[in-house]
């Protein structure tokens, strides 16, 4: 665990340049970049100056949102009178410098380092998976030389590295590895897990983690983009394809669970309509049979007709459902996850992770309430840590102990403890209140128990007095895909409802997580299943309607923080025609206008959460709780992670690993 | 280091302009005296014997006792209290004034180097670090020091923190120094129990602590930053300056890293005057200094000579000659193992001082002298060194990573002459692609001992290689 160095946190006392850095409106400084003038602000780096006239420096340590380690050499240039080249990643600019990024000297030192990297390289492109996308490879090839001289290779050859196992993601060819240590980096400072880290000295310093073990993070994924080498390559997709194959798409997700579920996506598919046979069988059928079939039922509901929609249904598709189950006079249309009793959705900062994912960054306070942001969002976690570890945010959670990669204080798991915090008698209640902005997050999962209404409007009612002007510390933080898009086009939450209402024809809409079940429906309810996975809701189904994945449509998914963000087909299957498609979306800009400013945040305002914090209840019931408090519940959350066997391996490893750590303290017990 | 360079390169109008204004106004007027500090001009031409009443370490061969009672009977904590009264300022001018050169291997001005620490705090606390981390090969003054003479350095932490406006001393120590930390710690102890350090240290009202750490056997751990780190807990990888650990050093806090017997000399610069020192060598050359004569000389030993003395007085005088005579000797690693080795006509008249030995194009280093007579396989020799530091090289980064191997390996071939002529060219430009290049200075003085090797004793390698073909083609026909 580490926290910004001493420096940081004494801000100006640092050195000479933190402290040029955060003077007040500090005076820009020249220095030329070629000959080409540039104004900066002092503390710049040599890098970074370059950078403003379009310079690029080759570097291979250097990355921006990570430490500086200055340890690759790549980057080195000349700067006038100085008689070393220095290192631009790391160096300052100083007033009247004049840099020379294509001199002799800077261009000999490049491919001094060059020849250097590439010595002990094994030149395997050919079979690398990086080769394509390689950073070795493309500025072996700007700035490397054109030949070898490594005359040894006849001798005693090139250095060989035994390959390391850390898990089921990551594939390792440590050869290959150039000690740039941007994994150690990225490990220790955005994942916050020390795991790995740099054994051994000299020629045989090795990056590992310390003993064989698997790379426990939510976030392991990430390191294989940062590897500019082919040391770190996705495992499941080894040898798969070439990068100047595929086609780069824009999506939505960038974690493990969803990166690397991708294979989930090709199992357990449902490929053609189904409808269930008097047998009790489902039986594969044509569109048109399956579609008469659910039409008779429709017919027969006399508009006892509900929806439920599940994490993964994109907001058209819930529009249209729901303008199928209006137009046939049906009412009933539900989420899944379930939310406050009441009518808490009416009013959009009641669901949404008000203060931005962005802006928790800057949050000096933080309370989370029954939710585990590192497997729930852990984007939302990497912003808190990056709070706590640059900002001295104070943490504290209210639920079970878990460990959320940053120090915090677990204030316990009594839900009395929200009323103590929220009347301002317990001793973090100071800690809120004295904060230039505060922030709570509420877990959705926390919102659907009895005293969920309770807890959501003592929260709210708490935050009005924490509020401060363009800061709303109000958050909940929803954790499926759909959510805060079926709130906004005016699904109830809850599945439960539906069930009340007794429908006569029910349809699941990419509602996988087992929360209705046949037992609860009446014996005569004709069940549809539209999704693309045979999960839970296709086993309880009269007819299945197959649809395309998420990576294979053109549809919007509305964030957490209420950001409408946009998927568009990649891999295979036929996207929606697209006049419908813009029909759809004419429909919805009618129902919710902000859903179709794609990647627009629209500010839900907060006063309006006033009116509703009236009604309070008494908070009681059992100890606050959270589903995903390990690793090992992090990865199978939905039909698609349910269905891929990468899932499945990452399970079982986080269980051995388990399984030895506690085998190692028995036997140390012993 | 760097910072010795670019000051030495300044040319002579360069380094006037970069005075203050004053001061060449005083420059100018010339008949004024110079600033304070100035060490005053040496007189002398002849350099060395140093008078016996002129040593500073009196202990140094362990004949007398070490700890304070026999401390105090040499002089040692003798009216510390009044040095320390006297303020940071008046310490500071007096090394200044002595023309102390940093005893580590750089040789930086040590009363500029404290100065830095001069600055208006800014609440954080100062630290004084003592590099006892003596790990060069062939170097062995420091642990003389300490064991014989441990109340020397005791001393001059309280004097040299005085002058910083130090809150404690770390003395990090070399791990294999195990006597030497064990007479340490318990001079440590003496003068906590005896009041002459901690609270109240001397009487002066002056809060200083002395800590010692003892390291765990890592070359790289002598080089300042990598030190901090090692002191800080962490890997002992060398940080990336600026800043230097005169703005961000030892926790964080604004630090200064000196040698110890930089420090050692430091009471007695400050009792006998600044001036008494600097009468000692040349100018720029000020002082007694601890020279460390290894090799093939008939006595090996460890002595006190002032500086700038010639070096061949100095073998002769002290180690009774290089062994089979003068004329046997086939060349002298003058600094350490780092410096570049000087063949027999270079040592016939070279000077044992910084300017000198930069005149013959190698460097003053440690002061420890390798002698090598003419049976030294001198490849084998310099590739034994190169070998060490592709073993202590920390791996951080890319040139002396993988330079120092891949010199290595070039060297392991040299020693039986399995290479072509080509190559000695070739390892030239290597040592040359990694010197300069690197993070710290551990890769300049893994290049320095090659391109010594290659400047003065070429002829050499190119014979071993023209035997070995002969040889191979013999065995294949």
């Amino acid at each position: 665990m580490i926290r910004a160095p001493l420096v940081k946190a004494l801000g100006a006392l640092g050195s000479p340049t933190h402290q040029i850095a955060t003077r007040t409106a500090p005076e820009k400084i020249e220095v030329f970049v070629d000959d080409i003038p540039v104004q900066v602000l002092p503390g710049t780096t040599v890098l970074q100056a370059a950078a403003l006239v379009g310079v690029e420096i080759p570097r291979f340590c250097y990355h921006e949102r990570l430490a500086v380690a200055g340890n690759c050499r790549m980057c080195l240039v000349e700067v006038e009178k100085s008689p070393k080249p220095v290192a631009a990643c790391a160096m300052p600019v100083m007033k009247g410098w004049r840099i020379k990024t294509n001199s002799d000297l800077t261009r000999k030192a490049r491919e001094g380092v060059m020849e250097f990297l590439l010595m002990n390289h094994p030149l395997d492109c050919p079979i690398c998976d990086q080769g394509g996308e390689c950073d070795l490879q493309d500025q072996a090839m700007a700035f490397g030389s054109d030949r070898s001289r490594f005359t040894d290779i006849n001798y005693t050859g090139k250095r060989a590295v035994e390959d390391k196992d850390i898990g089921p993601l990551v594939k390792t060819i440590m050869t290959r590895c150039i000690h740039c240590t941007r994994c150690v980096r990225f490990a220790s400072e955005i994942a916050g897990v020390d795991d790995l880290g740099t054994t051994g000295r000299g020629n045989d310093m090795q990056i590992g983690t310390y003993v064989e073990k698997l790379f426990l993070s939510e976030l392991s994924g990430n390191v294989i983009d940062l590897c500019p080498v082919g040391a770190l390559t996705n495992k499941p997709y080894s040898f798969v394809a070439r990068p100047w194959e595929i086609r780069k798409v824009s999506s939505i997700d960038v974690l493990d669970a969803s990166r690397f579920a991708c294979d989930g996506l090709k199992r357990q598919r449902l490929v053609a309509p189904m409808v269930r046979m008097p047998n009790g069988e489902l039986q594969a059928v044509e569109w048109e049979g399956a579609l008469i079939a659910v039409a008779k039922a429709l017919k027969k509901a006399n508009g006892q007709v509900a929806g439920v929609a599940g994490q993964l249904a994109d907001v058209e598709a819930m529009v249209a459902l729901k303008d199928l189950v209006n137009r046939l006079e049906g009412e009933t249309l539900v989420t899944e996850q379930g939310f406050i009793k009441g009518s808490g959705t009416d009013v959009r900062a009641n669901y949404l992770l008000n203060s931005t994912i962005a802006g928790l960054e800057e949050a000096d306070a933080v309370l989370l309430v029954g939710t585990n942001p590192r497997y729930e969002a852990p984007l939302v976690n990497t912003r808190l840590r990056k709070a706590y570890v640059h900002n001295e945010s104070q943490i504290a959670s209210i639920g079970p102990k878990i460990d959320l990669s940053y120090e915090h204080d677990n204030l316990g798991s009594d839900p009395v403890l929200i009323k103590d915090v929220c009347s301002g008698s317990h001793a973090f209640s100071k800690v809120l209140e004295g904060a230039k902005k505060p922030a709570i997050i509420i877990g959705a999962d926390l919102l659907e128990r009895e005293d969920g209404a309770a807890i959501h409007a003592t929260i709210v009612e708490y935050c009005q007095k924490l509020k401060k002007p363009e800061w709303n510390p109000f958050n909940v933080l929803q954790n499926n895909a759909a959510q805060v898009g079926a709130y906004d086009v005016g699904y109830q939450p809850g599945a439960d409802r539906a069930v009340k209402a007794q429908p006569k024809v029910l349809f699941l809409l990419n509602a996988d997580a087992g929360k209705v079940t046949r037992e609860q429906l009446p014996k005569d309810c004709f069940v549809v299943y539209i999704g693309s996975h045979g999960d839970n809701g296709a086993s309880i189904a009269d007819a299945v309607l197959p649809g395309a994945a998420y990576t294979e449509k053109q549809a919007i998914y509305v964030n957490t923080e209420g950001r409408p963000q946009q998927t568009l087909p990649g891999v295979v299957g036929t996207p929606l025609p697209y006049d419908t498609l813009d029909e759809l979306r004419a429909r919805l800009e009618d129902i919710s206008p902000h859903l179709t400013r794609l990647g627009e945040l629209e500010s839900a305002g907060f006063n309006d959460t006033g009116a509703q914090a009236a009604i309070s209840k008494s908070i009681g019931g059992g100890a606050i709780d959270v589903k995903q408090k390990e690793l090992r519940d992090y990865f199978m959350t939905d039909a698609i992670s349910r269905s891929s066997l990468t899932m499945a391996k990452c399970i079982l490893a986080v269980n051995k690993q388990k399984r030895q750590d506690e085998q190692a303290k028995q036997s140390v017990a012993i | 280091m760097a910072a010795i360079v670019r000051y030495n390169l300044l040319t002579k109008p360069q380094l006037v302009a970069t005075l203050p204004g004053s001061l060449q106004l005083q420059r100018l007027q010339s008949t004024q005296a110079p600033p304070a500090g100035t060490p005053p001009p040496q007189t002398k031409t002849k350099f060395g014997p140093l008078a016996d009443e002129d040593r500073i370490f009196t202990n140094l061969y362990g004949r007398h006792d070490w700890r304070l009672k026999g401390a105090l009977k040499r002089g040692d904590w003798y009216k510390t209290k009044e040095i320390v009264l006297k303020g940071p300022n008046w310490i500071i001018n007096e090394i200044k004034t002595s023309g102390l050169r940093g005893r580590g291997g750089a040789g930086f001005p040590s009363g500029m180097k404290w100065s830095f620490m001069q600055k208006p705090g800014d609440g954080r606390p100062k630290y004084l670090v003592v590099n006892a981390d003596e790990g060069e090969p062939g170097t062995c003054k420091d642990r003389d020091i300490m064991r014989h003479d441990p109340h020397k350095l005791v001393e001059g932490c309280l004097i040299a923190g005085a002058a910083m406006g130090a809150q404690a001393a770390y003395i990090y120590i070399r791990g294999e120094f195990y006597n030497e930390a064990s007479n340490m710690q318990l001079a440590i102890a003496e003068a906590y129990q005896a009041g002459l350090i901690g609270k109240n240290a001397c009487g002066t009202g002056y809060d200083f602590d002395v800590f010692m750490h003892r390291g765990a056997g890592a070359y790289i751990c002598g080089e300042e930053t990598a030190l901090i780190e090692s002191l800080e807990g962490k890997q002992g990888k060398p940080r990336l300056k600026p800043p230097f650990p005169a703005d961000v050093g030892v926790f964080g806090c604004p630090t200064t890293v000196t040698n110890v017997e930089t420090v050692a000399v430091a009471p007695a610069i400050c009792r006998r005057g600044g001036t008494w020192f600097a009468s000692f060598g040349r100018t720029r050359n000020s002082g007694t200094k601890l020279f460390n004569i290894s090799g093939h000389v008939n006595n090996p030993c460890t002595v006190e000579e002032e500086m700038s003395i010639p070096l061949k007085e100095l073998i002769e005088r002290h180690c009774g000659g290089v062994t089979g005579g003068w004329d046997n000797l086939l060349g002298v690693i003058p600094g350490g193992s780092s410096t570049p080795i000087i063949p027999k006509n270079v040592c016939d008249d070279v000077i044992m001082d910084f300017d000198g030995l930069i005149a013959a194009q190698t460097s003053l280093g440690t002061a420890a002298i390798i002698v090598m007579d003419k049976s030294t396989d001198v490849i084998k020799a310099i590739a034994r060194l190169i070998s060490f530091y592709k073993h202590e090289s920390c791996g951080q980064c890319t040139p002396c990573r993988e330079g120092i191997g891949w010199m290595n390996k070039i060297m392991t071939r040299f020693v039986k002459g399995d290479a072509q002529p080509a190559e000695i060219d070739m390892l030239w430009e290597i040592s040359k692609q990694i010197e300069g290049h690197t993070i710290c200075a551990l890769g300049d003085g893994a290049a320095w001992p090659v391109q010594g090797l290659i400047r003065h004793f070429r002829p050499e390698i190119e014979k071993r290689m023209q035997q070995h073909a002969q040889q191979t083609k013999r065995a294949s026909n």
